[in-house]
């Protein structure tokens, strides 16, 4: 089985036991560091940005009782999500998250129909990238202020409310109440309104550039914070790169950092999902490798570069 | 295409060409007797021994002349046309155009003029398509109109930026891969469509995979120089289907050696049928090539074109970048990743020879740059400058044995 | 034989008293006037209009109702339901009364109620210095409590039942009290969340004690009706409508409704509070939602078009 081969059955097993995971009995927490959206009716588990941002085990409890078994519960939630982040790294991102295998079909969509990728310059994708760390701060920022009564109540889970997994990932279970426009009161009416428009320029931009959101994704900011404690790293040999540049070319995210270094061994940029495409389609013999507790799980290989990606599919 | 307006008297190109096919009858003949020798190395020895015109009506495709490895073969293949790389390593055919060019030129694009100038019809190119690579390469169609062998519209230049990393030319070259597109389809009132070139694609790539698995076995010592460097030569002599299915053939007849003996690198300038010379003299000397980066030989093909984009833009740009980025030519003024040809197979070797043809100042000079970099490395280096005279043999096969002696 | 009609007084006729009743104050004595009918209407007006709110006001002041007030968590994890009992006049001053509650485990995903855990205990809701009575029920682990009241009133006894689901955490909590009680209990089902209660859902209550029931209505917090049942026989089913300002008041606010059963005679009375938050798909206009979204995706559609780089093969 090639790489990508196992890449889309790992993916799909994963949609299939995040989104509806919870009918049958599967319960992987609310802790996930993957868009595996609570709003899913019997989903398997739960994203943990509305964990972090939540009123039970999050920064939006109230301030007066963020204290005993409920302080502890928030910390070992935090905790057990730095485990799995450590444990896998961005495979999370690449090989599980269900809204990034969403992501994947759109733009399934677009090569079916073979339709030019649309690309931002290398400046323009940095400088959109910004904006994951502002929903990040966001993320962070909003929910004591709601906790102690200084926002009004329905700005909690304020990302939850703009997110367009909460939109689209429940279409999957048939709950389509997520795209309409929450008229209950202004503060709703404004975050359901930003959050179709979101979701519709998502859906556009997923079908036309590769991994879309995923260039603003708070959980990737996230994750990428904690890569000092990751077990997995994406490593370069500098000696042995030809400068190709394939594993460029192949990446949904066109992460330059792989091709462009020639000195360092750690090229995991930020915006990289650890989908491993690179790794596979590298044909430099030991050029690139990803490394679990410093050993090798995957080299790249001329043989495997070879055989790999008959025909595209991801 | 063009006449032979100044061309030589026809008894003098006659004589050219018997002795021309002397030369190629002798390194038949050698081949053929060598111990290792395979039946199935026919095929590649009949498809590099053909004329232009008799490759042309056995494949029924239109014939585009072509120098070096930067446009990308695919594009020929789904517009339906034959992109021959005029390759040709004849001291015969070289000295018929010494007149034509400088003392100390090319001699591989000497001999190459040498074939054209002596062909019974030149003008089976309906193209000739230029990148502008190293200087000879650059002048050689003048020096082809000089000969009278071209006329102005024939050639169309690529103009191949010599910088490989920096983002401008690598858009530039896209760019100039796209003006081809349009240009071929004018010239063949053919549509180049996405399907179609991804097939081109997946036949080339099935090519590879099966060069590949050659160069597998070259690793572990079962392919002798010679015959790698033929099979690899024959690719631009047939379609890469059947040059596939040729290779194929081979593979399971090669013998893994019990002793691989001192296994070595060669690098430098390129290596092509019929002169065989540094090849059969690191065989003769006791070396075994395991590994290259000749432009000639594993790098016949620039390897895997994986892409993300199906698309027709997106497929040409992928083509683009491949044969740019992967392309090692020391043309290429950011030439310092290489290495990495070379270093990524230091499992596979014990030392690196460096051969470069007298005349070619790109090869020459980076041999300096690359003998300071595998000392650096700890790895034996050594630097063999020569023609395709046979003089120097015996002098190359002492040094050859002196440097086997100190892997 | 008929009475000697007496000189020397004004002549009256006195007719059997299922007639009507003869007033003293007639100056014409024996007939039946104009004057007589006009105070006789007015006194029946009197008597009849009288009886209603007087009927009504004994029906509510002879019932009692919980209303759930604050939820507060303890450092051990446990957490505590305050409980406000509103008593009718007739209660009197009284200082204490006898509660009984169950507390059921609640199966994964709020999906009612799961049978490894059914624990009953009997409690008491005291009179504060506030003059409330009111009660907190702990709980150690997620549970679905349901609190019965019975007061003693004079003739009678009014039942008071409420149901709500606590999420208690600690880490060992206390073992099922397993006692044989058995207070006549509503059961209660929504067309919604059951463990989320909203305006909106229809709730639909079933008397399942013996005993006649003569009419079941359905009242407000200050007892003000809200609908009378027709069939007050079985279950009676009620719609909370949507509350402007309970839309405005945050996902957390609450009001209550009550199911009050009430006993031919009225001696006897049973309610059920449900305390109902904002509605939170009640007041969503999906058509609206997918107008805005379709715009939305126009717009980025034509903007991804138009910037995108001129790569075209030209």
């Amino acid at each position: 089985m090639t790489l990508s081969g196992l890449r889309l059955l790992v993916q799909h097993a994963a949609f299939a036991m995040l989104m509806y995971g919870g009918r049958f009995g599967i319960r992987l927490g609310p802790a996930l560091p993957c868009f595996a959206c609570p709003y899913v009716a019997g989903c398997g588990g739960g994203c943990y940005l509305m964990a972090l941002q939540g009123p039970f085990f999050g920064l939006g409890m109230p301030w007066a009782a963020a204290t005993g078994v409920w302080l502890w519960r928030a910390v070992g939630y935090l905790l057990f999500f730095v485990l799995l982040v450590a444990l896998f790294g961005k495979l999370w991102c690449g090989w599980i998250c269900p809204f990034g295998t969403l992501s994947d079909w759109l733009g399934l969509v677009r090569r079916k129909l073979r339709i030019r990728e649309s690309a931002l310059s290398p400046r323009g994708t940095t400088r959109f990238g910004w904006i994951k760390y502002v929903l990040l701060a966001m993320l962070v920022v909003l929910p004591p202020f709601v906790a102690a009564g200084w926002l009004p109540q329905d700005f909690s889970l304020a990302f939850c409310n703009i997110c367009p997994g909460k939109s689209l990932l429940p279409l999957f279970a048939g709950e389509t109440k997520y795209l309409g426009i929450d008229f209950t009161n202004h503060v709703t009416t404004v975050f359901s309104t930003v959050l179709v428009v979101v979701t519709a320029v998502v859906v556009v931009g997923s079908f036309f550039k590769d991994r879309f959101f995923c260039m603003v994704c708070p959980l990737l900011a996230l994750m990428h914070i904690l890569k000092p404690v990751t077990f997995s790293r994406l490593r370069k040999e500098p000696d042995r790169c030809t400068g190709c540049g394939t594993c460029r070319r192949v990446c949904p995210m066109e992460v330059e950092d792989v091709y462009t270094e020639k000195i360092g061994n750690d090229v995991q940029a930020g915006a990289c999902i650890g989908c491993q495409t690179c790794v596979g389609s590298c044909a430099g013999d030991g050029a690139l490798k990803t490394t679990y507790f410093g050993k090798s799980v995957l080299v790249s290989s001329r043989k495997r570069a070879a055989q790999a990606i008959r025909r595209w599919f991801w | 295409m063009s006449t032979h307006t100044n061309s030589p008297t026809m008894s003098r190109q006659d004589a050219v060409r018997k002795r021309a096919e002397r030369e190629h009858g002798a390194m038949l003949d050698e081949l053929r007797t060598r111990a290792d020798y395979l039946s199935e190395y026919e095929y590649f020895m009949e498809r590099l021994t053909e004329t232009p015109a008799q490759l042309a009506q056995r494949v029924a495709m239109t014939l585009v002349a072509s120098l070096c490895i930067q446009a990308p073969l695919e594009i020929f293949h789904a517009l339906g046309l034959f992109s021959y790389r005029i390759s040709c390593a004849s001291l015969v055919l070289g000295l018929a155009a010494a007149p034509a060019l400088p003392t100390l030129a090319c001699p591989l694009l000497r001999s190459c003029l040498g074939m054209l100038a002596n062909q019974p019809d030149s003008a089976i190119f309906q193209q000739w398509l230029i990148p502008t690579t190293c200087d000879w390469v650059v002048k050689f169609p003048e020096m082809a109109r000089l000969a009278g062998l071209a006329e102005p519209d024939d050639i169309y230049w690529l103009e191949l930026p010599h910088l490989k990393d920096a983002a401008a030319s690598q858009g530039r070259w896209g760019a100039e891969v796209k003006r081809l597109v349009r240009h071929l389809e004018k010239r063949t009132g053919r549509r180049l469509g996405a399907r179609s070139l991804e097939r081109s694609m997946e036949i080339y790539q099935d090519a590879w995979r099966v060069f590949t698995s050659l160069i597998e076995r070259r690793r572990e010592g079962a392919v002798p120089a010679v015959w790698f460097i033929l099979m690899a030569n024959a690719l631009y002599r047939d379609c890469p289907k059947g040059w596939a299915e040729a290779v194929e053939r081979v593979i399971p007849r090669l013998l893994t050696p019990n002793d691989r003996g001192k296994r070595v690198f060669l690098a430098g300038s390129p290596v092509f049928y019929p002169n065989y010379k540094i090849p059969s003299l690191l065989e003769e000397a006791g070396l075994r090539v395991t590994a290259d980066d000749l432009c000639s030989s594993e790098r016949i093909i620039p390897g895997a074109v994986h892409y993300r984009d199906p698309s027709l833009d997106g497929l040409v740009e992928a083509l683009a970048e491949r044969y740019h980025q992967g392309c090692l030519c020391p043309t290429f003024a950011d030439n310092e990743r290489r290495l990495g040809s070379i270093l990524s197979q230091r499992e596979s070797f014990d030392g690196v020879v460096f051969q470069v043809l007298k005349g070619c100042h790109p090869y020459d000079l980076e041999s300096f740059v690359l003998e300071k970099a595998m000392k650096e490395h700890g790895i034996r280096f050594i630097r063999i400058e020569t023609d395709y005279a046979a003089e120097d043999r015996q002098n190359i096969l002492t040094r050859l044995e002196a440097f086997r002696a100190s892997l | 034989m008929e009475p000697k009609a007496d000189p020397s007084m004004p002549a009256r006729r006195s007719r059997s008293k299922n007639q009507y009743v003869i007033l003293p104050v007639c100056p014409h004595g024996d007939c039946l006037c104009r004057v007589d009918t006009l105070i006789f209407g007015l006194m029946m007006v009197a008597a009849l209009s009288a009886c209603t709110p007087v009927y009504a006001e004994d029906r509510t002041a002879a019932a009692a109702w919980w209303l759930q007030g604050e939820t507060r968590r303890d450092d051990s994890g446990s957490v505590a339901q305050h409980l406000v009992l509103r008593l009718p006049p007739e209660a009197g001053d009284i200082a204490e009364v006898e509660c009984f509650v169950r507390q059921a485990a609640i199966a994964a995903y709020n999906q009612g109620e799961s049978d490894d855990f059914v624990s009953w205990q009997r409690l008491s809701a005291r009179r504060g210095p506030n003059g409330m009575v009111s009660l907190t029920v702990e709980a150690d682990r997620y549970c679905r409590t349901t609190v019965w009241a019975t007061i003693p009133l004079p003739g009678g006894v009014a039942w008071a039942q409420t149901i709500f689901n606590q999420y208690g955490k600690v880490a060992e909590p206390a073992p099922a009290v397993a006692a044989t009680m058995d207070p006549p209990a509503f059961s209660l089902s929504s067309s919604g969340e059951d463990y989320w209660p909203q305006t909106g859902h229809t709730f639909t209550a079933t008397p399942g004690w013996d005993g006649a029931v003569e009419r079941i209505d359905v009242v407000d917090e200050a007892g003000g009706i809200l609908h009378r049942s027709i069939d007050h026989t079985g279950p009676v089913s009620y719609t909370p409508p949507h509350d402007p300002a309970l839309d405005s008041a945050g996902d957390r606010a609450k009001k209550h409704f009550v199911f009050l059963a009430i006993s031919p005679g009225g001696n006897e009375t049973h309610s059920l509070s449900v305390a109902v938050h904002r509605s939170r798909s009640g007041n969503i206009d999906l058509p609206t939602g997918l107008l805005i979204g379709a715009v939305a995706m126009a717009v980025s559609l034509f903007v991804a078009v138009r910037l995108r780089a001129a790569r075209a093969i030209e």
